[in-house]
């Protein structure tokens, strides 16, 4: 019996997790060494963690912050600092609110500075606590001591209150003089700064105190590194970036940074240190995280960590295989109940061939004389015990329609290639065919019988993650949610329904594509691009005769990209919409092309293919319109100019084949392929 | 989880005034304001609001985050610059002074929320004893569950000037409470940016008309990843800036000690934004780790509403200057 009371895979962002669900939740890596080896908390050399949303950066950064070293020491935190060689201060940039301090104009130095002594402020603040809590209330002596306290208010340049008698007194002086600062900026409303003295210079206090540490008390912190933790660095503006970068620069032992920010979320490299730029693997070292993750073997083997660790705090006992089980993959149930369909209906793929072949006006070209001549390629090439068969059969059809072939002796070869299939399949057309294309074809056939495209099996849902560990996880959340809704009893040995397990991903697909692009001028764009790419995609996945097998990529000559275009790509792939693949050589025109796909989570939402095989290539003009929009972040005109470039890749693709069609209307809903062009299906 | 103490308190709010009227009472009112304030829209109820109040003087702000057309605004516009929401107010009163003791009504539809609540900050400072607040209501928005209200670029989520507490640097308890309207975008923005507080919705409740309950719960499902767990959620009259201030109180009153941070952010309507703004400005300093945070949207829909309903009028009652009480504060 499951065990399990609700949800287990809620609360997916790490942010709001507790401490201890931190330290619950962890999961290491299985390769490498592990995150430790990766992370390496205790060395000096500053590292930039970049990652996507969910990616799992808080969580590490969390989990070797001091809070979770506290947890993992059962009571000694001085050994386990010595023991782990370094203090994790953990911040997050979004505390600070630094968009107080973003003023322009011939104020905004005075603006930075203020901002920098804030952040000393901040950071020590921060650290102090850190400090009061390794020694406990009875061992303080040592902090406590006059000598040591002096010290620390000595890196101020000036005296910023009375000598404290304590170190709690050290730790609310500085808290009061951060409140006073917020107050004072808080209400200033005018571009001039408050009149507040700055009290001490760069780095003293945040490089001066961990110095003074090692110093003062080397039976602690000799040795030790203290790293601080910087979080959600998106949240600092461009200014306020320059300003933690100088900090990077110039970082004094035994202090370095760790800053993890989103993928697109540095504005800037430079440095008020000699108006340099930080520079990569001397100055600092940047671990991309979702993208290590994802080119990893061992990912799978963490993802499948990761929801055994959340199920077993649920109090769910089981295995890989229980998991798997419970997640079942159905499409291949689904495939074997086609060969046992007993439906006597005519099949709608078959009713569309016999619609396209008898409203074609040049009929006599492809050897159609007359009515019955559709009848008897209809007849010729259906399969009433096998439907996938008859499906590959009318595919091979309009393959041969496209060819201009004469399709009543094409029928006759495909029937007769067809009965081979079913005895000796290897190397029947319908073989070639099936092997490039299954996955496409039972997927149109689901949606012609109205059914929707299954998304099911533990590893799709894994592969569709690529590499962002949050994204699996809101992907269970749904299907639970989904699972539990149709009264189903999960983890309980039997499989989540295939039509849960779909609801449930489409749930998802919705979700990343509404949460992952929601600020600026460009999340707009790539927002209208990611719409765009995925209804061609769709169009021509379900088209008549797919161009491509597996379509989720593109790929474009990047000599004939515009340099708006260039900016709006790089920007989607640190957004993770886009995933860049090897490069690969045009077949057209031997061009090296550079090749991306659409991220997996956002296949389903498109009715996509997860694994990928074909791409199309796309012209730098077709790519400037996939990303365009007029003004107001309307789309209508940028829409019109697309819906023609999906009509003309379209045609060849579906009967008459090569004959673009009537330029069409977005509101337009007649002709079946409309749908498509709309996203409304 | 709830206090039961707590919830048999006498409020303040329930001091405070509110009446509702047709546009015709409306008409036929002979009081006279010194002054007159409203943001312009193209928004029926916005501009038939403005002929029919009268004042000695009328000023309607044509804020620049609305694009007006010049053939669009009319002569008691005064066409505001484009900034920071306290550079706009206080430079509109800068020039145009209020003189102590004016009588003052405000038609609080058509602001933009920073705006209307650095207003509502400089009226709280004159004395709102002489203020009365307008809000008129629609019969309906344009296009229901999908009217847009904000479109453009999301760049910041921010403190709103005047609004802007001192927040500690520990891994605090936080909590954002969020006045849940139809802009998901808005709302999606603002729970982003503040991942690990406790996020609190709330919902207009009675709505302005029935229909719209249903549209707006329709609209902030898509955002339930957002607000993991889903469980918290209060509700307050849409129309009721000191309902929904009450309503926060007591929200608040059954975590006593629990919360270090508060964040407010209402993004519904604009009575509820007048009531977040109010508890915000009587308890700020009783309790300075707070703030009201706004996702900055490049544009804003010039007019959402369709038809003339209600209008609803709210007078202030203070007794004694406000004083700060919340048991939940100040942990």
């Amino acid at each position: 019996m499951s065990t399990i009371k609700q949800n287990p895979f809620r609360v997916p962002h790490a942010a709001n997790l507790l401490d201890t669900e931190i330290d619950s939740y962890w999961v290491d890596l299985g390769d490498e060494g592990g995150f430790e080896q990766i992370f390496r908390p205790s060395s000096l050399m500053p590292m930039i963690i970049l990652g996507g949303k969910g990616s799992g950066k808080t969580h590490l950064m969390r989990h070797f912050s001091f809070e979770l070293q506290k947890i993992r020491s059962r009571g000694d935190i001085a050994k386990t600092i010595r023991d782990e060689k370094y203090v994790g201060i953990y911040l997050r940039a979004s505390g600070l609110h630094a968009s107080r301090f973003k003023k322009n104009g011939e104020h905004s130095a005075a603006w930075t500075n203020l901002f920098a002594f804030y952040v000393e402020l901040w950071f020590t603040e921060r650290l102090c606590a850190v400090i009061a809590d390794i020694f406990p209330e009875d061992g303080r002596a040592v902090i406590d001591s006059q000598p040591f306290l002096s010290a620390v208010l000595s890196l101020f340049d000036w005296n910023p209150f009375e000598a404290p008698a304590t170190w709690n007194d050290l730790v609310s002086g500085i808290a009061a003089l951060r409140r006073n600062l917020d107050m004072a900026i808080n209400n200033c409303f005018t571009d001039q700064p408050p009149d507040t003295r700055v009290l001490c210079s760069r780095g003293s206090l945040i490089f001066g105190i961990p110095k003074l540490l090692a110093v003062s008390i080397p039976e602690v912190f000799d040795g030790i590194t203290f790293t601080w933790l910087l979080d959600e660095y998106e949240h600092f503006h461009a200014t306020a970036q320059r300003y933690v970068n100088t900090l990077i620069r110039e970082k004094q032992q035994p202090a370095t940074f760790k800053v993890g920010v989103r993928l697109w979320g540095i504005y800037t490299y430079e440095t008020f240190s000699n108006e340099e730029v930080l520079k990569k693997e001397s100055e600092y070292e940047e671990l991309q995280l979702d993208q290590r993750l994802r080119s990893s073997d061992a990912y799978p083997r963490f993802a499948m960590n990761i929801v055994r660790r959340r199920l077993e705090n649920a109090g769910w006992q089981g295995s890989d295989d229980d998991v798997h089980l419970a997640f079942e993959d159905q499409q291949t149930a689904w495939e074997q109940s086609l060969r046992t369909w007993k439906g006597t209906e005519k099949r709608p793929w078959m009713e569309k061939l016999q619609k396209h072949l008898e409203n074609h006006r040049e009929r006599l070209s492809l050897g159609i004389q007359s009515p019955e001549d559709v009848v008897k390629i209809l007849s010729t090439i259906q399969v009433p015990t096998d439907p996938f068969l008859e499906k590959l059969n009318t595919f091979l059809l309009y393959r041969a329609w496209s060819e201009k072939k004469n399709l009543v002796d094409a029928a006759l070869k495909i029937s007769l290639s067809g009965q081979l299939y079913v005895s000796q399949p290897k190397g029947t057309e319908q073989e070639k065919a099936a092997l490039k294309f299954k996955g496409d074809l039972l997927a149109q056939m689901r949606r012609n019988l109205q059914l929707p495209v299954i998304y099911t099996g533990f590893e799709d849902f894994v592969q569709m993650s690529s590499g962002v560990a949050r994204s699996l996880l809101v992907t269970l959340k749904k299907i639970y949610d989904e699972a539990l809704y149709s009264g189903e009893r999960l983890f309980e040995g039997k499989s989540v329904s295939g039509g849960a397990q779909s609801r449930g991903v489409a749930g998802a697909s919705e979700w990343f594509f509404e949460d992952v692009l929601i600020y600026g001028e460009e999340g707009l764009r790539i927002r209208a691009a990611i719409e765009r790419l995925g209804r061609l995609f769709r169009s021509l996945r379900f088209s008549e005769k797919p161009s491509e097998c597996s379509l989720n990529s593109f790929s474009f000559d990047p000599n004939s990209l515009s340099s708006g275009s260039s900016r709006l790509i790089e920007t989607a792939v640190r957004w993770s919409v886009f995933i860049p693949q090897k490069d690969r050589l045009d077949r057209n025109s031997n061009m090296p092309h550079r090749l991306f796909r659409l991220s997996g989570m956002l296949c389903p939402k498109f009715e996509l293919p997860l694994s990928s095989r074909g791409n199309i290539a796309l012209s730098g003009e077709e790519i400037d319109m996939l990303f365009s929009t007029g003004s107001n972040g309307s789309k209508s005109e940028a829409e019109k100019q697309f819906v023609k470039i999906i009509d003309e890749r379209l045609s060849r693709c579906s009967p008459p084949f090569g004959i673009s069609p009537q330029p069409t209307q977005p509101d337009e809903p007649n002709r079946d392929d409309q749908l498509e062009l709309f996203g409304s299906v | 989880m709830i206090n039961s103490n707590y919830l048999g308190a006498y409020s303040r709010y329930l001091r405070h005034q509110r009446d509702c009227f047709t546009f015709d009472q409306l008409r036929t009112t002979e009081h006279v304001y010194d002054r007159y304030i409203s943001a312009y829209t193209l928004a029926d109820r916005v501009t038939v609001l403005a002929s029919v109040i009268q004042a000695k003087q009328k000023h309607l702000l044509a804020l620049a985050e609305y694009r007006f057309l010049t053939t669009e605004l009319g002569n008691d516009c005064i066409s505001m610059p484009e900034g920071n929401e306290s550079t706009v107010i206080d430079g509109y009163l800068a020039s145009h002074p209020l003189e102590p003791g004016s009588t003052i009504a405000v038609d609080i539809t058509g602001f933009l929320r920073p705006h209307l609540l650095f207003l509502l900050k400089r009226l709280y400072e004159f004395g709102l004893s002489t203020v009365h607040l307008f809000y008129a209501e629609p019969k309906a928005y344009n296009a229901g569950n999908r009217t847009v209200f904000s479109y453009g670029r999301i760049d910041d989520v921010r403190q709103v000037a005047g609004f802007a507490g001192s927040h500690t640097s520990t891994l605090s308890a936080e909590m954002l409470i969020v006045g849940c309207g139809y802009d998901t975008r808005l709302i999606r923005a603002v729970a982003h940016e503040k991942l690990r507080a406790r996020k609190v919705r709330v919902y207009p409740f009675p709505a302005l008309q029935p229909h719209m309950y249903q549209e707006n719960r329709v609209q902030v499902h898509s955002c339930q990843e957002d607000f993991d767990p889903y469980e918290d959620q209060f509700f307050a009259p849409a129309y009721d800036p000191f309902a929904t201030a009450m309503a926060i109180e007591r929200f608040i009153g059954n975590f006593p000690g629990e919360i270090s941070d508060l964040f407010f952010s209402p993004l519904a309507t604009k009575a509820q934004v007048i009531g977040f703004g109010l508890f915000y400005l009587d308890h700020i300093a009783a309790f300075p780790a707070a703030s009201i945070v706004f996702p900055v949207a490049s544009e804003y829909s010039k007019g959402t509403g369709q038809g003339l309903a209600e209008v609803w009028r709210y007078q202030f009652k203070y007794v004694r200057k406000p004083d700060s009480f919340v048991p939940a504060l100040g942990k």
